[in-house]
């Protein structure tokens, strides 16, 4: 068994929740709350896994249900101040975020999951206990509409179908 | 733009603050609760009790608390929970499934452990041994499991246990059988234990000699040396020499340490490994404060069959640094291990 103090849980997985939880409310304010609410949950509870690998994928799951509470919530703001988004100095990072933020949120994560953690859409579907189609529609949904919003970036990968990492 | 690389590069940027991480760690080590919006949990929690009305009255009055702790965890087990309600009792211990749900690739059992003499748990909640299982029909599982509560003055001990098919097979509807072949008393753990060993006099090259490892755990793909342990299946581990430091109750000790292949190589001995589970994480920190995460952890068991573990941990640090560091111990040990034959059976439906 793979025992963890929280500390080290944190350390280890901190940043790979935080991406994830960025990923889908692009402010940090949110984000914080969401990271926060993760590893608090962590640390009252202790779980212990068998492996490192399951630990991720816990986190993982535990963040995207602290996201869905998220955006159940009346009062979230539909915009996101600007002193709460992260500031990308390369212009093609401030474009892609720009586009990022017109996406829906559950795009959002699934592009995040799918791209960035190389999870694959069956993997996400686990993770998120939607069906593997509803997942790879969405990831064909937000490439096109990704492909639309950055009109004048040629990107062969946004044109092409979704890669084979599954 | 290649959106897959610019996407990448953008979130190499982002990252928790320091403050955040300082807050975060601050308020775990302080048992703070996440906010939660409390109301919607107390009443999903009332209700679930008043359809399952399956809570035993040692629990009653702590059903929001454990629901909630339940819904904190994984809440589409917490909705999906169906009554089970069997019992089993084993070498004065008395086992109750008193829940449990699949969804999907998942499966959740809610159990209690009663010490029907008393004798037992005493005043801390006894622990799983390595070895439950339910059930699956895959071979690919991860398991989780966490201490909901305990009650010294009823001996009665609350788990939720997770196993998960990681290659995503789903659980059908059907019989399962959940099995615990055995349960650690008096589980014990010891957090920031200082360990003041002088690592500035830390030989170069020190002696070495083969063994069969028992486990290798690297972090990432790990380094060549540990590439070369987990493919071959040995590692030329420290010689164990006199005690550098041992624990209160003797049941750890730095039997070794070393400076090899510029890394700082450090011998650790826990006796009782298998019988008691003792087991314990070293924290390096160096001049600054800051940890140091090991390259790998090799352990191996003495061939002549002693229940003695020796893991070697491995830390890379330049040599001239070792002086300004400082050495911590994170130790889990317990009482013993009790064995039954618990095991109980029921019907789960996907919901």
């Amino acid at each position: 068994m793979t025992d963890h103090t929280p500390e080290q849980l944190i350390r280890t997985y901190g940043s790979t929740v935080y991406r994830l939880a960025y990923a889908q409310t692009r402010s940090r304010h949110d984000a914080d709350d969401i990271f926060q609410e993760v590893f608090l949950r962590v640390a009252q509870h202790r779980p212990t896994f068998d492996s490192d690998e399951h630990a991720k994928a816990w986190l993982l799951r535990v963040t995207l249900n602290c996201l869905k509470s998220h955006w159940r919530a009346a009062w979230r703001r539909h915009d996101v101040p600007l002193d709460e988004r992260i500031p990308f100095p390369a212009p093609e990072e401030r474009a892609l975020d720009d586009a990022l933020r017109q996406l829906a949120p559950k795009y959002r994560a699934a592009v995040h999951l799918f791209y960035y953690e190389g999870y694959s859409a069956e993997e996400i579907a686990r993770m998120t206990g939607e069906k593997p189609s509803a997942i790879r529609t969405r990831l064909t949904r937000a490439r096109a509409q990704l492909r639309d919003l950055l009109k004048g970036e040629s990107d062969d990968e946004l044109r092409a179908d979704l890669p084979q990492h599954e | 733009m290649n959106f897959e690389q610019t996407y990448r590069s953008m979130n190499e940027s982002i990252a928790p603050s320091d403050a955040l991480l300082a807050d975060t760690l601050g308020r775990a080590r302080a048992g703070q609760r996440p906010k939660r919006r409390l109301r919607r949990v107390i009443v999903i929690a009332v209700a679930a009790a008043l359809v399952l009305g399956c809570i035993t009255p040692a629990l009653a009055a702590n059903v929001p608390v454990v629901y909630q702790a339940l819904y904190d965890i994984s809440p589409t087990i917490a909705q999906a929970l169906m009554p089970v309600n069997e019992s089993c009792e084993s070498n004065g211990v008395k086992m109750e499934v008193v829940s449990a749900a699949i969804d999907g690739d998942t499966a959740g059992v809610y159990l209690t452990l009663t010490d029907t003499s008393g004798d037992l748990f005493g005043e801390l909640a006894p622990a799983f041994s390595e070895g439950w299982t339910l059930n699956s029909p895959s071979s690919d599982l991860g398991y989780m499991h966490t201490l909901l509560s305990y009650d010294a003055a009823t001996h009665t001990a609350t788990f939720y246990l997770e196993l998960t098919n990681l290659d995503g097979q789903a659980f059908s509807d059907g019989k399962y059988t959940f099995t615990l072949p055995a349960l650690l008393i008096g589980r014990d753990s010891q957090l920031d234990v200082s360990i003041p060993v002088d690592l500035s006099a830390v030989p170069f090259d020190p002696p070495t000699e083969q063994q069969m490892c028992y486990s290798v755990a690297a972090s990432g793909d790990g380094t060549p040396e540990a590439q070369q342990a987990i493919s071959s299946g040995t590692y030329d581990f420290l010689q164990p020499q006199d005690a550098l430091w041992q624990s209160e109750d003797d049941v750890f000790a730095l039997a070794a340490a070393g400076y090899r292949d510029g890394r700082l190589h450090l011998l650790l001995s826990a006796l009782d490994r298998k019988r008691c589970e003792n087991q314990a994480s070293l924290f390096l920190s160096d001049a600054n404060g800051a940890p140091v995460e090991p390259d790998f952890v090799a352990t191996y068991f003495p061939p002549d069959g002693t229940d003695c573990a020796f893991e070697e941990w491995v830390f890379p640090m330049a040599y001239d640094q070792l002086s300004q560091s400082s050495l911590t111990g994170w130790l889990r040990t317990s009482g013993g291990q009790i064995n039954g034959n618990w095991q109980v059976t029921f019907r789960l439906e996907n919901q």
